[in-house]
């Protein structure tokens, strides 16, 4: 059911050895390299349907369909191109380039690539949303401290006729309700 | 190599907004908390950057096709001399991501021009069931029928500037400052602004901010 990627675990290039060092040419071997445990990506392929819960310690893409829950500790989740997730999902960074319905929590960052289609409620300290990605649902925003960067630029280029009330321009939106939360 | 990177800039002019820096401004923001959004339009990235500095809670709804679909509807049914009433209900069956109650600020966009006269009361019944009383709205009213048959969709680059990311094409309600301050009663246009393509950008406010 879960395939493995094939992960980044090229050779190293090779120092120039010193000549004392140097072997004989029938006597070279290549040096064992171990897997980049890091690089590793746990994969559902295309044509893989799960139900149920996933939960994994090493990153992984989901090019197939999942329906249930998705738990990443401290790793990246790709939802692929082709990846339907009907689920709750949490890790540390979503990257969303195919269709996701649920609830979204990255502990760093959410990504909605330009092919990605999110409904849902995404928690994150970081949204990103590419140009061409459709997102519907909610967002918490953290934001820096209230007032430091929306600054207003005000221009008379575009409108051509003001019908303002100025008794009410002492009163913003936020100011006047009893806003809950 | 310049000169062709400068002929990919987008066509449309950024738009400038009077009204919008009076509630997304920093003197607005200043006062505020941790605010509640509700936008009506389509998420895209110059508005999330610019909520991403805001501390809000944002819902999207993304409503034109909801709402392109909705005015379908309503005229077939018309056609066919069926009776049409259309309730807020209607409008919370088709919105049932709507989950959150006292929303600070309702985004509008263009999407009160995507929906039929007869069903405004009904919309504003929605909008006032999800909002706080002393609320604040905003959106573009169609005002004069010279605006091309499409819904914009528009970016937040600053409080006081619209960037137009994206457009569909549809039909246009016209609609009149007096019949839609009538259709959301208890609500009330509290500021206006027409601009040259015949839209009226107006903020409107809940009930007990008077």
């Amino acid at each position: 059911m879960f395939e493995r990627k094939s992960s980044k675990t090229g050779l190293p290039p090779e120092a120039p050895p010193k000549a004392s060092e140097t072997p004989p040419v029938a006597e070279r071997k290549p040096a064992p390299t171990p897997p980049k445990v890091s690089e590793a990506t746990a994969m559902i392929g295309a044509k893989v349907k799960v139900t149920g819960d996933i939960e994994s310690s090493e990153d992984l893409l989901i090019e197939g369909e999942v329906n249930g829950t998705v738990k990443l500790a401290d790793n990246e989740l790709v939802i692929g191109n082709s990846g339907r997730v009907q689920a709750n999902i949490e890790a540390k960074t979503i990257r969303i380039e195919g269709e996701v319905q649920g609830d979204i929590v990255g502990q760093e960052r959410v990504v909605i690539t330009t092919t990605g289609n999110v409904q849902g409620n995404v928690s994150s300290p970081r949204v990103m949303l590419e140009d061409g990605g459709r997102f519907k649902g909610s967002i918490d925003m953290g934001g820096p401290a209230k007032g430091t960067t929306a600054q207003p630029r005000p221009t008379s280029s575009t409108p051509v006729q003001q019908e303002t009330k100025p008794a009410d321009q002492k009163a913003p939106a936020h100011q006047a309700g009893g806003k809950a939360g | 190599m310049a000169l062709a990177l400068r002929k990919r800039q987008p066509a449309t002019p950024d738009l400038q907004s009077r009204l919008l820096p009076m509630v997304l401004g920093e003197n607005a923001l200043s006062a505020a908390s941790h605010l509640r959004i509700l936008d009506f339009g389509r998420a895209n990235r110059v508005s999330l950057t610019f909520y991403s500095e805001l501390s809000c809670r944002l819902q999207v709804l993304d409503a034109s096709e909801t709402l392109i679909a909705k005015a379908k509807a309503i005229r077939a049914a018309a056609e066919d001399d069926t009776p049409v009433e259309v309730t807020a209900d209607d409008f919370d069956a088709a919105f049932p991501e709507i989950t959150q109650q006292g929303f600070d600020l309702v985004l509008l966009w263009d999407m009160i021009n995507l929906v039929p006269a007869r069903a405004l009361p009904a919309l504003f019944g929605f909008i006032q069931r999800h909002a706080n009383d002393g609320f604040r709205g905003h959106g573009f009213m169609l005002h004069k029928r010279n605006v091309e048959s499409a819904v914009r969709h528009l970016g937040i680059t600053n409080a006081a500037t619209l960037r137009v990311v994206g457009t569909d094409p549809a039909s246009l309600f016209l609609h009149s400052r007096k019949y839609v301050n009538d259709c959301m009663e208890p609500m009330t246009i509290d500021h206006g602004v027409l601009h040259s393509d015949g839209r009226l950008e107006f903020l409107f406010r809940g009930t007990s901010g008077t």
